[in-house]
């Protein structure tokens, strides 16, 4: 089964992601091909070919989770943008300080995460929030 | 001083570009349902009498789709078809004033109504709101219509398509829809 988000007509943002079967994406040599899925979604749903990017449903934060190759960053949803530049998917940005890693398609805090899992003393994890203002994680 | 908005009336404009709905079938199709008499109501007094029966086709199903992912991507909510219909208006006509809530079935009331601008010829006519500001009643609110546009606002607020000023028919899709 292949999957392919759909663009809004600004071809910016993902609106949707259907599922298409694999026979309907095979070229006349039966391998599989962007292309040919993309213009049997054109068909069925009336939207240009061009505004369907094929998205992996395993791929995440730029690897993919059965060790297979990654395809677009991360596995296209609804409201993700679409960088046609570095052919990525990723989410909107959260705070303005952040930064894309265009390699994991993430955003980056300018501060890294607490490691270690630091614990409370009750022994549960200890969970932090992003303060832009102070730019720093923060515990809550 | 801090501001909190309990209510608004939020009114959508968009142009509908990149589908392939058919806009000539579309008004084929309402043409059909003129021509045969294939209204949502018989009765001449209703206001549904200018109502026409929009048939089951791709070009629909693809404004539909359209709405809602545009809409539900925007705003989260996705809207839900719950009734649609067309209607034309001839050169000098206009619709009725009205809404589209039942008042004494407002659980069974459609959230939103979309309009559909299948052929409307530009500059000839407003889709125009009524609402009231507070002590200021009804006011109005106006926006030029041409082909393609698409207005969406809550189905509570009362709205009519102003006399068409040109020379041809302008046609229209509406559609009644839940949010979810």
């Amino acid at each position: 089964m292949a999957h392919f988000a759909k663009l809004d007509k600004r071809r910016s943002k993902v609106i949707a992601v259907h599922k298409v079967a694999d026979s309907n994406c095979l070229d006349e040599d039966d391998n599989e091909s962007e292309s040919v899925g993309q213009a049997f979604l054109e068909n069925v749903h009336g939207w240009p070919a061009a505004k369907w990017i094929q998205t992996s449903y395993n791929t995440y934060e730029g690897s993919h989770t059965l060790g297979g190759t990654a395809l677009r960053g991360n596995y296209a949803a609804i409201g993700m943008i679409w960088d046609p530049d570095n052919n990525i998917f990723y989410k909107e940005q959260p705070f303005p300080s952040w930064t894309l890693n265009t390699t994991k398609a993430i955003w980056e805090a300018p501060v890294a995460y607490p490691t270690g899992q630091p614990r409370n003393e009750d022994g549960t994890y200890k969970i932090y929030t992003w303060n832009e203002s102070g730019q720093s994680w923060d515990e809550v | 001083m801090e501001q909190k908005v309990l209510s608004q009336i939020d009114v959508y404009v968009d142009t509908v570009e990149g589908t392939q709905i058919d806009n000539p079938q579309l008004k084929n199709d309402l043409l059909n349902s003129s021509i045969l008499e294939k209204r949502l109501s018989s009765n001449p007094k209703d206001y549904s009498y200018q109502d026409l029966h929009l048939p089951f086709s791709k070009s629909y199903t693809w404004l539909v789709d359209y709405v809602r992912d545009h809409f539900n991507v925007d705003y989260h909510k996705v809207l839900v078809p719950k009734k649609e219909w067309g209607n034309i208006y001839l050169p000098k006509e206009s619709s009725h004033s009205r809404h589209q809530v039942e008042p004494l079935l407002l659980k069974q009331s459609p959230d939103y109504t979309y309009i559909y601008c299948v052929e409307v010829t530009k500059n000839t006519c407003e889709f125009v709101m009524e609402y009231n500001d507070n002590r200021r009643a009804n006011c109005t609110w106006h926006i030029p219509l041409e082909t393609n546009k698409l207005i969406i606002f809550p189905s509570t607020q009362r709205y009519f398509i102003s006399q068409n000023t040109g020379k041809y028919m302008n046609v229209f899709i509406t559609v009644n829809c839940e949010y979810v």
